[in-house]
């Protein structure tokens, strides 16, 4: 295959086991510049792993993970200057609780990319103002709800300017009337065509959000393509089961 | 002699004691600070005989008592041409055996902030050594003042071993005054209440700086 510019994450036979437990099974997966695209999936089906191959949180056991058409390094410090162009949001948010919300979003452009610190105020500002949140900036993170907490992690991988974000199942661990506000913010992120890879369980916003939804079961993927066709018509047997049983997940 | 003239009498020989008590403990702590965070920080190195030596050396320190490695230091050393004064050996005993406890207690430290930290620090872009010193330590810190003074305090009293290597310290003004007065009780009782009286200002002040961290958020 030729290289295409374009492409900026890909994934060849990525395979990752934990001793006798395999979780990632010859994967091989891309997402282009400006793709929306959401992996979904029961539990256990290797969703997450993936993803934190992305940036090398996990290391593959055989396979290779390309970043802008880079592998990604086994060196520590040019794997830290590729994670750069990474934003990474996790589903527990990892907030630095020792800083205030204003200052983990400024943490990375100011140790990282060592900018000026007026300059990564103002930007810190613009990026809480983004996500709803300019009056929180002198909040630490105990003092916010889970889906503010969520909401200044956005902004703080944001802050970054990564050409793609990684979101973890950005809202999992949020009571339900909280999830919507972080949705909202990936929403908008989307919409201004920001790269993004996201693992999540909220069927509904994956339909309306992605531009291609990956189904993964057993460390494979199963089936992928348009929101639509997938949903409405899905191929493999293991996807009808699936998008059965979230559709009504309540037996009694 | 009631207990009240007998204070009134040795109270100053017992002070004169505990001062050097006082110093044997700081400088012992200060070399235990200072080498505990090396041992500590070799502890978490990525490179292997670093980890190997920290190992070793906590093992070493903590599996065997203080006495018998003061004994090493101070009768020991001079058979292979190092002769130290007493208090150099006290010190350095002392200073030996607390980086031992005090590394266990930074690697714990360290051990117990969240794993997500890190990854979110590294996911930034950090380096080790940026995300341990702007992300990992600052929130260490905190939880290591509690078990940092408890080693302050069982290193205050563990000093009284020091008595042993002619130290003129409390310990030791305690039993010179019991065998001149032949008055033990009163003797050891003055130098517990000087012991306890220490012990309580180190907790006191520890207390006062916790509260004040804390107030800092």
């Amino acid at each position: 295959m030729p290289s295409d510019e374009s492409i900026i994450l890909r994934g060849r036979a990525v395979s990752k086991s934990f001793g006798q437990l395999v979780v990632l099974d010859g994967i091989d997966i891309e997402v282009r510049r400006g793709e929306v695209v959401a992996i979904i999936g029961p539990s256990g089906s290797g969703k997450s792993t993936l993803l934190r191959c992305f940036n090398g949180l996990e290391t593959p056991t055989s396979g290779t993970i390309e970043v802008a058409g880079e592998p990604l390094s086994r060196n520590r410090r040019q794997l830290a200057k590729q994670r750069e162009h990474l934003g990474m949001v996790f589903q527990r948010f990892h907030l630095f609780p020792h800083l205030t919300a204003l200052q983990n979003v400024m943490e990375g452009p100011l140790t990282v990319k060592k900018m000026d610190r007026r300059q990564a105020v103002d930007r810190a500002y613009m990026l809480l103002e983004k996500v709803g949140l300019r009056d929180k900036a002198d909040a630490y993170p105990s003092k916010l709800s889970g889906g503010q907490q969520q909401r200044v992690a956005i902004a703080r991988a944001l802050a970054m300017e990564p050409a793609v974000m990684l979101l973890d199942e950005p809202t999992s661990a949020l009571d339900p009337e909280l999830v919507g506000e972080v949705l909202q913010v990936i929403q908008s992120l989307a919409s201004e065509g920001m790269t993004m890879l996201l693992v999540t369980h909220e069927m509904a916003f994956a339909r309306h959000v992605a531009d291609r939804v990956i189904f993964m079961a057993d460390g494979k993927i199963v089936e992928e393509g348009p929101p639509d066709t997938l949903f409405d018509r899905p191929q493999s047997p293991r996807t009808q089961q699936f998008l059965q049983n979230v559709a009504r997940p309540a037996q009694m | 002699m009631n207990f009240f003239q007998f204070l009134a009498t040795y109270a100053g020989t017992f002070a004169q004691g505990a001062l050097v008590t006082v110093e044997l403990t700081l400088c012992g702590l200060i070399i235990g600070l200072i080498l505990g965070v090396l041992v500590s920080l070799m502890n978490l190195s990525h490179i292997w005989p670093f980890r190997w030596f920290a190992r070793l050396y906590t093992w070493v320190v903590r599996g065997t008592p203080l006495l018998v490695q003061l004994f090493i230091v101070y009768y020991g050393l001079p058979q292979v041409g190092l002769q130290l004064t007493p208090f150099l050996s006290a010190i350095i005993a002392l200073g030996l055996n607390s980086a031992g406890y005090v590394a266990e207690i930074i690697r714990a430290g360290i051990q117990s902030i969240d794993p997500g930290q890190m990854e979110a620090a590294e996911s930034l872009g950090m380096r080790y050594g940026q995300a341990m010193r702007r992300i990992i330590f600052p929130q260490a810190y905190r939880r290591l003042l509690p078990p940092i003074v408890n080693e302050f305090v069982a290193l205050l009293k563990d000093s009284s071993l020091v008595s042993t290597i002619s130290m003129t310290e409390l310990m030791r003004i305690g039993q010179t005054v019991s065998s001149s007065t032949f008055l033990p009780m009163q003797s050891y009782i003055t130098a517990a209440l000087f012991y306890l009286a220490m012990t309580s200002i180190i907790v006191f002040f520890s207390g006062k700086l916790e509260r004040w961290l804390e107030v800092r958020g």
